[in-house]
């Protein structure tokens, strides 16, 4: 491996560290989280303008990294905030040597998962997927067209889903 | 103006990604092994392949051009996973969902379909399926002690940005 290979990753890295840092200084310090649907649409529409206006390829090639970058951080970010249903058995069965299925189940609903599905309901509305007419449910228009495009993906990868 | 040869590098990790999804399609077809193993093994050998196009072509590649094609295909392909996972995980799909083919329907009713006790049974005959962990008369146990690196991955980043349990 040559210096300026090292030096290629070592660029991605420092900014990786800078914006982790950025985003574990905001939430743990202030609870703002970067990653908001508007800021990444933010973030990859100034790159989109920069990338093709620059006519740089290595711009270009740094500008998708960084862009990939944020929107994997996106995607895990909710995953780290709210434990998954599955990880938090794991996490009983495995460090708190809860082995019995009663007990198990027990443990598991007292737990902040156990309120999980009012909270993601609430996401759910503060999200602006959903309107809440005189205590009654409907999906906004975006929110149809993104659920018939996922559900397309769905049917065709033969994904077997939890939803009824 | 951009080269046509860094054009094609430019969007080859993003079709090296539609051609794992392909393949992993095909695998979702023809086997009947489980959707995380066919995702896993179509990642693998379309990134098996994009190494093999890298070292074929190394000589004309710069080392940017190189750390660029490994990192977006690995990038695009979490992408690619996660999108996958939602709709078989993700209780806030599975809400959205259930509130699209039911509209009008009521907070009562959702949670009396989707609630902590359903999940809770869902999740542990999933896990038993995907052999992470098994039954032994009334007890489970853990069989698979990799999913614990992911565990102990997420408690930590909780821990870096202080989110309580």
């Amino acid at each position: 491996m040559n210096v300026f290979f090292m030096k290629v990753i070592l660029n991605s890295f420092v900014f990786f560290l800078i914006y982790f840092s950025l985003q574990v200084l905001l939430y743990r310090f202030f609870k703002i989280n970067l990653n908001k649907l508007v800021i990444v649409l933010l973030i990859i529409g100034i790159s989109v303008v920069f990338g093709f206006s620059s006519y740089s390829i290595e711009l270009l090639m740094n500008l998708i990294n960084i862009n990939l970058m944020i929107l994997c951080f996106y995607i895990l970010m909710p995953g780290t905030i709210n434990h998954g249903p599955a990880l938090e058995i794991i996490d009983l069965i495995a460090n708190k040597k809860i082995n019995k299925k009663k007990k198990l189940k027990k443990s598991f609903l007292k737990g902040k998962v156990g309120k999980e599905v009012e909270k993601r309901l609430e996401l759910n509305i503060s999200s602006n997927f959903i309107r809440l007419n005189r205590d009654k449910f409907f999906v906004k228009r975006h929110t149809e067209i993104m659920l018939i495009f996922l559900n397309l993906i769905r049917k065709k990868f033969r994904l077997k889903s939890d939803a009824c | 103006m951009l080269a046509k040869i860094n054009i094609y590098i430019v969007f080859l990790p993003f079709f090296s990604v539609l051609l794992s999804s392909i393949l992993f399609l095909i695998f979702q077809i023809f086997t009947n092994k489980n959707y995380l193993s066919n995702l896993i093994v179509s990642f693998f050998l379309i990134f098996f392949l994009v190494l093999i196009v890298i070292y074929k072509i190394s000589s004309d590649l710069t080392d940017q051009q190189i750390f660029y094609l490994i990192f977006a295909y690995l990038c695009s392909s979490f992408i690619f996973m996660s999108i996958m996972q939602a709709h078989i995980s993700s209780i806030q799909l599975t809400i959205l969902r259930m509130i699209y083919l039911n509209p009008g329907i009521n907070r009562k009713e959702i949670l009396k379909k989707i609630n902590s006790g359903n999940i809770f049974e869902e999740r542990i005959r999933r896990l038993q399926n995907t052999n992470i962990i098994y039954k032994k008369k009334t007890s489970f146990f853990l069989k698979n002690k990799k999913i614990l690196l992911y565990l102990n991955f997420t408690l930590l980043l909780k821990k870096i940005f202080g989110v309580k349990n």
